[in-house]
């Protein structure tokens, strides 16, 4: 019912047109394009690759100039000006796409080159400061110290060491220690020693630790040594903001820069599909699928040329049909549930108008509270007024959207608002109070066995529907003998110890007894009757499985107990703070009333996030493995149609 | 303070501690194994972030327990009861299933989620069914923390 029905296409056209083809079918976007046969393949001219690789290439520039500008701007606090989306028509589009100056990126890298290089020298001079600062009271001309005869050693060690370095060093002769400079932790020598002592000198040095400073690239004083440093450094910061100057004018090319990328990777879709087209030297052929209802375009798209051809035929009935759900308009946010799990196959059912309504249910029940859902729909609409051109996000917070409405309805049932204890309310409440306790027909927190019950009703509800679904379907395929021994079984078994335990009627137990004899003896097909009871048993330990199937849904009661217990930790929280802060003298009042509101706002949507994700997962699992684990294989494929994307851009129509 | 509520109280650390060091273990195998496979793309942190606060709901159904037990016990608003040694004991016990089950569970699941971070690294569309699974796990937190709470709803009576 909702699965679109598909057919099969080929398309054939003289070579001439072939580019003007594929861009209108990318445009048209209703063609999925399949491989063509393995023996037409072989014989298929191959598509040369270098028209790819130039376009890879492109992306690629194209990529470093969006992330160069951004992480550019960033630094800079720099506002780029650019909406969500960039809103253009179709032939502006093209227009700016094609009239992209490539000369843009070819300058950024070069300045990118730049700057990276002139901040390499700026770290380089950096550190060489940073290591003479502690030398700036040497005000020798180290020139005048590199001897023939004689050898110069700088270096510092740790204050604490330095008296027992001293007295080693003492041992030794023809050599002269000197103190240059001493900070909190360390000690900055010079040592100056004869040639000839160098090997027991280094001998020495190894038994300590010390850092030896390299000053023999200076051929002045140390100080003249900074300044001429401080001197390139200006020099160089001079240039880099110079270059930085310059790229601020191409900042304004940012918004071509993103158009021409979606351009790009909508022409590269096109270059990669064409590898699975046949082509000879004059024509070329498709194959692919597409819908019954789109067959029209093509129609039309085909008669203005005189070169192209096509033909529609019915798949055969073991082929691969791609899948594409549709549904209406208020169950088609759940598709997403569906898809995560896997597009039915070919014996499937759309399950979504199904989960649609227990995932809603179940959703809000975890959430239970009228507030809380009244804040997911503000901020679930939040998100979707901003993310709207994201398919993804959008389906997702549709989704959001229609379960914090069934939230707020259960919450009012429930009698949650933000987790507030009416009791404790002040009497002038007294309206509200009566008016909320009008419109309670279950309270978790004070009577959690009937919500547990309920709650594992739903449960069985949909442990049902799932057998019943799978009955349909058998039915539908003429497969009787496992209808009944399978499904239909499993229903009366369930059905009767429900009936039995609701109703106190003994009558139905003969029910389960039925079901289980059909699952004993019927259950495998097999001639040895021991065979077929072994199995049988077998078979029907499964109800084991079912009852845990049922129990898995107290998950949900978990759920909701413990968000409306988080929910009220928050309240007794601020009221305790509340109490606190108010004693304060002259500013308690406006401090108690500021915290008080703050702490409510964070606190309840932080509750509200952390539980609607738990609700989420948790409601999302049972729909895969309790319910669809009764009727539902989830292995087809996705109808992808060449069609084109974008990912910056909106095209006005 | 007396032996009784002694116990009572050491009933809410076990229910609160012991489900919060499994969260906070859990969560730490699961935020490695997440920040590994980041250095290859850390534009993935949507997508492990559900992974990686999943072993993080031990610890809160820990806390629902201990609150729950703080409440009943009134230390919250000061009027608190006399308990005896047995009833004491009673609450410990209450409190146990839920902080045990969420200790060990929490640490597994966290291995889990690791496992799954792993796997939708090199496969990224498959991140839903990594989940799935490590869903499984915390189903037996949640029939301890049931138990907890059905021992203590109908059990504490003063």
């Amino acid at each position: 019912m909702a699965i679109h029905k598909f057919y099969k296409i080929t398309l054939v056209g003289h070579n001439k047109v072939k580019e003007e083809i594929i861009s209108q079918l990318q445009k048209a976007g209703v063609i999925e394009i399949t491989e063509v046969p393995e023996n037409l393949k072989n014989i298929s001219q191959i598509e040369s690759e270098e028209k790819i690789i130039d376009i890879n290439q492109k992306i690629s520039n194209l990529n470093f100039a969006q992330d160069f500008i951004n992480s550019f701007c960033q630094n800079k606090k720099i506002k780029i000006e650019t909406e969500n989306v960039i809103k253009l028509s179709y032939e502006e589009y093209i227009k700016k796409a094609n009239n992209f100056n490539f000369k843009i990126i070819d300058n950024l890298k070069e300045k990118s080159v730049k700057l990276q290089d002139l901040n390499e020298k700026i770290n380089f001079i950096l550190t060489r400061l940073d290591e003479l600062k502690n030398w700036s009271l040497l005000k020798i001309n180290l020139k005048d110290l590199k001897l023939e005869k004689t050898k110069i050693l700088f270096g510092s060690i740790n204050k604490d060491k330095f008296e027992e370095f001293k007295n080693k060093l003492s041992e030794l002769k023809f050599l002269q220690l000197d103190i240059v400079n001493e900070d909190e932790e360390k000690i900055y020598w010079y040592l100056i020693y004869k040639n000839e002592i160098s090997e027991k000198l280094n001998e020495k040095l190894k038994e300590f630790l010390i850092n030896i400073a390299n000053l023999n690239d200076i051929e002045t004083t140390v100080p003249e040594k900074i300044n001429f440093y401080n001197k390139e450094l200006n020099k160089l910061k001079k240039e880099v903001s110079k270059i930085e100057e310059s790229i601020k004018d191409y900042i304004k090319f940012y918004n071509d820069i993103l158009i021409c990328l979606d351009y790009l990777k909508n022409l590269h879709q096109r270059e990669e599909v064409k590898r699975k087209f046949f082509i000879t030297n004059s024509t070329f052929l498709i194959t692919g699928w597409i819908k019954e209802k789109d067959i029209k375009i093509i129609e039309n798209l085909v008669k203005k040329y005189k070169v192209v051809d096509y033909k529609i035929t019915v798949p055969e009935p073991d082929e691969e049909v791609p899948v594409e759900l549709s549904n209406p308009r208020l169950i088609e946010p759940f598709e997403m549930v569906t898809k995560l799990f896997g597009p039915p196959s070919k014996k499937d059912i759309d399950p979504t108008p199904f989960i649609a309504p227990f995932f809603a249910l179940f959703l809000a029940l975890t959430i239970a509270d009228a507030g809380y859902g009244f804040l997911l729909l503000s901020l679930s609409y939040l998100v979707y007024k901003k993310y709207k051109n994201n398919p993804g996000t959008a389906q997702l917070m549709k989704l959001l959207i229609i379960c914090s409405f069934i939230a707020i309805f259960v919450g009012i049932l429930t009698g949650g608002y933000f987790g507030i204890d009416f009791e404790s309310l002040p009497s002038a409440f007294k309206k509200i109070k009566e008016l909320r306790e009008k419109l309670i027909i279950l309270e978790p927190l004070k009577d959690p066995l009937k919500l547990f019950i309920f709650i594992l009703a739903l449960g069985v509800i949909q442990v049902l529907t799932g057998f019943f679904i799978k009955f349909v379907n058998c039915i539908k395929y003429k497969e009787y003998y496992e209808a009944f021994t399978s499904p239909f079984a499993w229903i009366i078994i369930i059905a009767g110890i429900i009936f039995f335990i609701l109703l106190k009627i003994k009558i139905f137990l003969i029910l389960p007894v039925i079901g289980s004899l059909i699952i004993l003896f019927f259950s495998d097909r097999s001639r040895n009757i021991i065979v077929r009871v072994l199995k049988g048993i077998y078979t029907l330990y499964g109800i084991t499985g079912i009852f845990g199937d049922i129990v898995s849904y107290s998950r949900l009661f978990a759920l909701a107990l413990s968000s409306a217990v988080i929910a009220s930790v928050i309240n007794v929280i601020i009221g305790i703070l509340y109490q606190f802060l108010i004693k304060f003298p002259y500013i308690g009042v406006v401090l108690s009333i500021i915290f008080s509101i703050v702490m409510f706002a964070f606190g309840h949507i932080f509750s509200l996030l952390i539980g609607t994700l738990g609700g989420f997962i948790h409601t999302t699992r049972l729909q895969f493995v309790e319910f669809f684990g009764k009727f539902y294989e989830g292995s087809g494929n996705e109808f992808k149609p060449l069609k084109e994307k974008f990912n910056y851009i909106l095209i006005e129509k | 303070m007396t032996l009784g509520l002694a116990l009572a109280c050491a009933g809410i650390f076990i229910a609160v501690v012991f489900a919060g060091i499994g969260s906070a273990v859990g969560i730490g195998i699961a935020a490695q194994a997440a920040a590994g496979a980041m250095t290859e793309d850390p534009k993935k942190f949507g997508k492990y972030l559900l992974l990686v606060a999943l072993p993080g709901t031990q610890g809160i159904y820990g806390f629902v327990i201990g609150f729950l037990t703080l409440l009943k016990l009134g230390i919250l608003t000061g009027n608190i009861p006399s308990i005896s040694i047995s009833q004491g004991l009673n609450i410990l016990f209450y409190d146990a299933p839920v902080g045990i089950a969420g200790l060990i569970s929490a640490i597994h699941q966290g291995k889990a989620c690791a496992a799954g971070i792993e796997m939708s690294s090199k496969q990224p569309a498959e991140v839903g069914k990594a989940l799935v699974m490590a869903v499984f796990i915390e189903f037996y937190a949640i029939l301890g923390l049931l138990t907890s709470f059905f021992l203590f709803w109908f059990g504490i009576k003063f």
